[in-house]
């Protein structure tokens, strides 16, 4: 046979293909999506306004709360920071979707600034590019689920937060200096940080009423991910030095995963999300190479090439490769944004892995390239 | 000022055929083909205006290649592989032929999602590594090594086609 064989056979392949018409079809659902961005806008701009009013400065010392523990971050009160469910976009007839799609995108520059882009206005810088200096915010910064703050670490050995509207920043705590691993990670309802101390005992902390709580375990991982399980809230983190994923529950320190951090042929190098199904399937977003590859350090990472889920004891990789991802895990509601490359361009689009599949692509602005994908906020 | 919806329904109807036939070897559905195009479609009149003159083409195979490389997606055609490709009508080739079309379309969908579409746009669209690369966004060493490892499966899983698959890489 010849290479012609092959081809006579693809093609062959195709003959029954029925060709029907489908220009209609794709001008109906080009113009589907832009009906329903505009309707889901405008729903959400009331969503917005109405957590703008309840949910502000909600990180911000006001009256001497409760002891921190993690019923807090577990228990979210009328005080909390809004956390949209998913709505009906009211007079939009046929569409149903989370006001989330209505968020904006985040990126962090090399030079420690911090952008957010939304769709259909031009990107806004959070805070200006500044090399030098304490702020870490390139190695450590995570973004509060709301959007509304960023908590880093600085080389002085502080854990900062700053408001994202009005740029000021305190310092919450001392962790060790140069703490470039131990990133600061939030709790889904985004009301309990969980972060290491001068002595790279892991605890957590809590914004409103600055208290610090040791937990009973170290995360021994640079960038840990909580997210609520079954009504637990979890840790999730890449033990770098035994190259295992492990998963904590925070409350009772009791170790529930402990498992190779590989999935079929691939090895996580670092974790920039975790995440669990609206059926409790928990997911990562991971960096990875080959089982040969370099171990993973658990380092800092940013997006992703793959999507691993926990199955029965073990990772399986989802083979969600070739793509860039920065993810969002707000509420554990598996939500996630990829990054895709095309036609020399970016493309961002957000993910919900309740329903396994994706919503809208936005062309991201040429200005963004050489930024990197943080998460999403809404 | 440019008609753009004459402008795109032209482009659409001139390319659909294509397109769907494409489609149809990478998701192994005639259904979820017409849903890649479409999608595809969908997306380049969106993006119509910036799209610069004669390269809507290109764009939409983008388009619709990216989409499918989704896990999404792919999940779908697994799912639907067995009854999928047992109740595809055959049009007056010989028993020995559609028995070779549907072994090949069936080893085609336990390729992985990129070896497939390496497969696709070299053996099916006739482009070589350049264009395949470009298409998909990679480097052309990633379609070489793609084009090897998906040769490697489908000569396993086609002896028969063995010899056509030698030295293509």
């Amino acid at each position: 046979m010849s290479t012609d064989r092959l081809r006579d056979v693809l093609r062959n392949s195709t003959e029954h293909v029925d060709m029907v018409e489908l220009t209609d079809a794709a001008l109906k659902q080009s113009r589907q999506i832009t009906v329903r961005r505009a309707t889901v806008g405008a729903t959400l701009a009331v969503v917005l306004l109405a957590g703008g009013v309840f949910g502000a400065a909600n990180f911000w010392p006001k009256t001497p709360g409760d002891g921190v523990n993690v019923a807090d971050s577990g228990s979210p009160s009328a005080s909390a920071p809004v956390e949209p469910g998913p709505s009906t976009a009211e007079g939009g007839g046929e569409v149903t979707v989370p006001p989330r799609i209505d968020g904006a995108f985040l990126y962090v520059t090399e030079n420690n600034g911090l952008i957010s882009w939304k769709p259909g206005s031009s990107p806004k810088t959070l805070i200006a590019d500044h090399k030098g200096g304490e702020d870490m915010i390139f190695e450590t910064a995570n973004v509060s689920p709301d959007g509304r703050s960023v908590a880093y670490n600085t080389t002085s050995g502080k854990l900062r937060l700053r408001d994202l509207a009005t740029g000021k920043a305190r310092d919450l705590m001392d962790v060790y200096e140069g703490n470039f691993c131990g990133t600061p990670a939030w709790t889904p309802d985004g009301r309990i940080l969980i972060t290491p101390n001068t002595e790279g005992k892991s605890g957590l902390f809590n914004p409103v009423t600055n208290k610090y709580t040791e937990l009973s375990f170290t995360v021994n991982g640079c960038q840990p991910r909580v997210v609520k399980q079954g009504g637990v809230l979890m840790v999730y983190f890449i033990d770098g030095s035994v190259s295992h994923l492990r998963g904590i529950e925070l409350e009772s320190g009791k170790v529930v995963v402990d498992v190779p951090n590989t999935a079929g042929s691939r090895r996580a190098t670092d974790m920039s999300a975790a995440m669990v199904t609206a059926d409790g399937k928990v997911r990562f977003t991971m960096r990875t190479t080959t089982l040969n590859g370099t171990l993973g350090d658990g380092l800092r990472g940013f997006g992703g090439d793959s999507l691993f889920e926990l199955r029965d004891g073990k990772l399986v990789d989802l083979d969600f490769d070739d793509r860039t991802m920065g993810a969002a895990y707000q509420g554990g509601d598996g939500l996630m944004v990829l990054r895709q490359k095309i036609d020399g361009k970016y493309e961002v689009s957000i993910w919900d892995m309740h329903q396994g599949g994706g919503f809208d692509t936005e062309d991201e602005p040429a200005s963004l390239k050489d930024a990197l994908p943080l998460g999403y906020t809404y | 000022m440019p008609d753009i919806a004459a402008e795109f329904t032209e482009f659409a109807r001139t390319h659909t055929p294509s397109l769907l036939r494409a489609a149809f070897l990478i998701t192994g559905d005639q259904h979820l083909a017409e849903d890649l195009v479409q999608t595809a479609l969908a997306r380049t009149h969106r993006a119509w205006r910036r799209i610069e003159e004669g390269n809507a083409p290109a764009y939409t195979r983008k388009i619709m290649y990216h989409q499918q490389i989704s896990w999404w997606r792919r999940r779908k055609v697994n799912e639907q592989l067995s009854e999928t490709i047992a109740d595809t009508p055959s049009r007056g080739d010989s028993a020995e032929d559609v028995a070779l079309q549907l072994t090949v379309r069936k080893a085609l969908l336990q390729l992985s999602k990129t070896q497939r579409a390496v497969v696709i746009l070299r053996f099916f669209e006739d482009r070589d590594v350049a264009e395949t690369a470009e298409i998909l966004g990679c480097a052309q060493g990633t379609v070489k090594t793609h084009t090897f490892r998906a040769l490697g499966h489908l000569r396993k899983a086609l002896p028969e086609l063995a010899d056509a698959m030698k030295g293509n890489v």
